[in-house]
């Protein structure tokens, strides 16, 4: 195994603590380190990456795993992977493993109607920011309208909404 | 047996793990959750779990998301290790976490390189762009359907909206805002529920 790779996966497991909340959270440090600090990536492969890992299905941990793949191939790729989401599944599953025997415990019913409000805050911004930011237009704002009528009153599956917005694009009418 | 009908939070709820949800069950849905989301996964986790499977009702799942939200890695992420860990132990968190990852990171890996070519052409740019916006009234609506349960808590409005302008005004540090409005959060419903009970 390279040197590089091994040293990418050592900033990974950091950097996977270090994302509370998301991705977004370390993208201008694994800039740095990636781009910057080594120059494993040029900044538009970089760039490119991440737009690639956005318009994929999946969680945009993604972005990791394009990163590993670009430095050291499809076993870079699944490497990174494991790597980023290991300190997640020991710290996640401790916290899992006591749900259960801690659920009726006073102490934990608070922590976790205690974070309610932090949650729903935290969503409401990330839902007005995406709004903003993908929806500049009467047409951009008009589909996102339709898609949360949509989903609140139907029980239309979010994926049969998306793909119905993406043949609209695709045909030219936004 | 419906989960719903223990959503209130005085009745002890049956446990995630006697709820029938099987190895199998498990995986299928974290495999459909992996492929199917665009653009933010949440919309399709919560239509997946609370919507279609029912395995959840909203407010337990909004309590799942709070949890996932202070640990360190994507919400998603931990979300599908906590109710997979929840359901059936540790075989159960690994069975939802490759579920979630094990199709998109082998599409992405394979069809990479192609792909990164296409985004170039104009029809599909214009469908990425009708996309992102239908993703986001989809996030809309996800958190319009989480709040809905909490209307008539001060807390949650009050405390929401300034956490709306602290983000998306003030532009603050995610980091910077957990550290900030978590402890507040949880004093203020201890203070709210030693008031109400």
């Amino acid at each position: 195994m390279n040197e590089d790779l091994l040293s990418l996966l050592g900033h990974l497991v950091v950097q996977s603590l270090l994302a509370i909340g998301g991705i977004y959270v370390i993208l201008a440090e694994l800039q740095r380190v990636v781009v910057v600090e080594n120059g494993w990536l040029t900044l538009e492969e970089f760039t490119s990456l991440f737009a690639l890992a956005q318009a994929s299905p999946g969680p945009n941990t993604l972005f990791v795993s394009l990163i590993g793949w670009r430095m050291a191939g499809v076993t870079g790729g699944i490497l990174a992977t494991l790597v980023f989401v290991l300190p997640s599944l020991i710290l996640a599953g401790a916290v899992a493993r006591g749900w259960n025997r801690w659920s009726e415990r006073r102490w934990f019913v608070v922590l976790r109607r205690g974070l309610v409000p932090l949650t729903i805050g935290l969503m409401a911004s990330s839902a007005l920011l995406l709004t903003v930011a993908a929806a500049p237009d009467i047409a951009t704002l008009a589909i996102a309208a339709a898609s949360f009528a949509l989903l609140l009153c139907t029980r239309a599956p979010p994926f049969a909404i998306l793909a119905a917005a993406g043949a609209l694009g695709a045909f030219g009418l936004v | 047996m419906s989960p719903d009908a223990h959503g209130s939070g005085a009745l002890p709820r049956v446990p995630l793990a006697n709820r029938g949800i099987t190895l199998g069950g498990l995986l299928r849905c974290f495999l459909v959750i992996g492929v199917t989301g665009f653009g933010g996964v949440l919309p399709v986790v919560v239509h997946e779990i609370v919507t279609r499977r029912r395995w959840l009702d909203t407010e337990e799942f909004t309590e799942i998301l709070a949890i996932c939200q202070v640990l360190p890695g994507p919400n998603i992420i931990n979300i599908s290790i906590v109710m997979g860990m929840r359901v059936s132990g540790w075989p159960g968190a690994i069975t939802a976490l490759s579920g979630l990852l094990i199709l998109p990171v082998a599409m992405v890996l394979t069809l990479g390189a192609l792909y990164t070519g296409f985004a170039e052409v104009p029809a599909v740019q214009s469908a990425v762009r009708a996309v992102a916006a239908a993703a986001a009234g989809l996030v809309c609506a996800v958190t319009a359907r989480l709040f809905w349960p909490q209307r008539r808590n001060p807390v949650v409005v009050l405390l929401g909206l300034v956490i709306v302008a602290a983000v998306a005004w003030a532009r603050l540090p995610l980091v910077v805002v957990i550290a900030v409005f978590a402890p507040l959060s949880i004093g203020l419903t201890l203070w709210r529920m030693r008031h109400h009970e």
